[in-house]
């Protein structure tokens, strides 16, 4: 049997990451929006059982302190406060009868909570 | 009426130092909803509202007693949490604007203690409803009990107001004596040695508010109803030392969090104890003596 770090996906710590479904599903949602929006904002603020909770919303534009990523076409922003605590992430959608929407695979998450919104470092 | 068994009055104030309380002051756009997001219960925009947070282990961090307004968040807490707080504060503001800082000495405090209820709520100042004097475990409802939060120029003046409308000013002597023997959690009996439903604050934590640090911790002890310990007052011949350790049949059941002694052999005191130790009638033990548990009515 594989260690369970060996199964997790991969990312270098520079970057974080979207899967082809995340960001198929973020286009969709950018093309329903009546906003005028050019990308992801991937954050994160205090809170949450675990002490951490995950930002996702669409932006207009980058703020003046966002790492901007750029992935199949879609712009990711990230504060860089939050990239402390998100670099390495893999972001995915899962959907249908058992799936949880977007979620999150962060390699500095020492604990999360049992919803998986919410994590610690 | 008279509040306290040795101390005789109706209404008295009590000049509480920086050992005691200290206020911090929390500002930016984001501060009232970071604040939220930490709390175990909603702090109200508008107003005073009481609470607590919580660490990841759902252990008490800060009780506090909160006035919003639009421009800012005054917390009262105990003086030991002061430090620890800001810096869980400034731990989980990441991308938010909130700023927090330590405002004790631009605004002061006192503290009213009365039986009239009338005493605590004319006081022409910031007056908070204090979640400070609660009896350990116990029912509210025998004395009221306020904070009122003074500006630091005005603070003489206004402790001189209240001595001359016949309040008695409680030396901190009395008062930690009145606090003990009322049962009246302080700063020892709230630390992150313990949780609050072990600490009789369940009346403090939200269970609807969503998720806040700790809250997975606090409802998962709440439904298997796993609280092994609790808050509890007890008597004494003597009075045990502060984190004197209680033994029952040679095995450590608790410690003491505070004691007093009201005469000579006469003391009283707080202490965390494990559960069990109360359904056992084998004498519990402090360094130097046997203390015997003061039942509270609502003991399961």
């Amino acid at each position: 049997m594989l260690p369970t770090d060996k199964l997790k996906p991969r990312v270098p710590l520079n970057t974080i990451e979207a899967t082809p479904k995340a960001v198929r599903k973020v286009k969709e949602f950018m093309a329903r929006s009546d906003a005028d929006v050019k990308g992801l904002k991937v954050a994160v603020k205090g809170g949450g059982c675990s002490g951490l909770v995950y930002v996702l919303d669409l932006a207009s534009a980058p703020g003046d302190d966002d790492k901007i990523i750029e992935q199949d076409g879609l712009e990711i922003y990230v504060p860089k406060k939050a990239f402390v605590f998100l670099a390495g992430t893999v972001l995915d959608f899962t959907d249908g009868l058992n799936g949880k929407g977007f979620e999150f695979s962060n390699p500095n998450a020492k604990r999360t909570c049992g919803c998986g919104n919410s994590f610690g470092v | 009426m008279v509040v306290g068994t040795r101390l005789a009055f109706s209404a008295a104030y009590y000049r509480g130092t920086d050992l005691d309380y200290r206020r911090v002051k929390v500002t930016g756009a984001d501060a009232l909803d970071l604040l939220n997001r930490l709390s175990a219960s909603e702090i109200s925009a508008e107003g005073a509202s009481s609470g607590l947070f919580l660490n990841e282990k759902g252990r008490i961090l800060a009780l506090y007693s909160a006035a919003a307004s639009a421009a800012e968040i005054i917390l009262v807490i105990y003086a030991p949490d002061a430090a620890p707080l800001l810096e869980h504060i400034a731990r989980y503001t990441i991308v938010e604007d909130v700023r927090a800082e330590d405002c004790s000495a631009q605004l002061r405090q006192l503290t009213l203690i009365c039986a009239d209820g009338e005493s605590c709520r004319t006081t022409g100042f910031l007056t908070l409803a204090s979640p400070f004097g609660a009896p350990a475990g116990a029912a509210d409802g025998e004395v009221c009990r306020s904070e009122v939060l003074i500006p630091a120029a005005e603070f003489e003046t206004a402790e001189a107001k209240f001595a001359e409308r016949g309040l008695r000013a409680l030396s901190a002597a009395e008062y930690e004596r009145l606090r003990v023997e009322s049962g009246w959690h302080g700063p020892r009996e709230l630390t992150d040695r313990v949780n609050p439903l072990e600490a009789g604050l369940k009346r403090l934590l939200s269970f609807t508010k969503g998720c806040y640090i700790g809250q997975e911790v606090i409802a998962r002890l709440d439904t298997y109803d796993k609280v092994q310990r609790a808050l509890v007052r007890f008597a004494s011949a003597n009075a045990p030392a502060v984190d004197a350790e209680l033994t029952q049949d040679g095995q450590t059941v608790g410690w003491v969090t505070s004691s007093t002694e009201l005469a000579p052999g006469d003391a009283r005191g707080l202490a965390i104890l494990k559960k069990s130790a109360l359904n056992k009638s084998s004498p519990i033990g402090a360094k130097g003596g046997i203390i015997n548990v003061v039942r509270e009515g609502h003991e399961k």
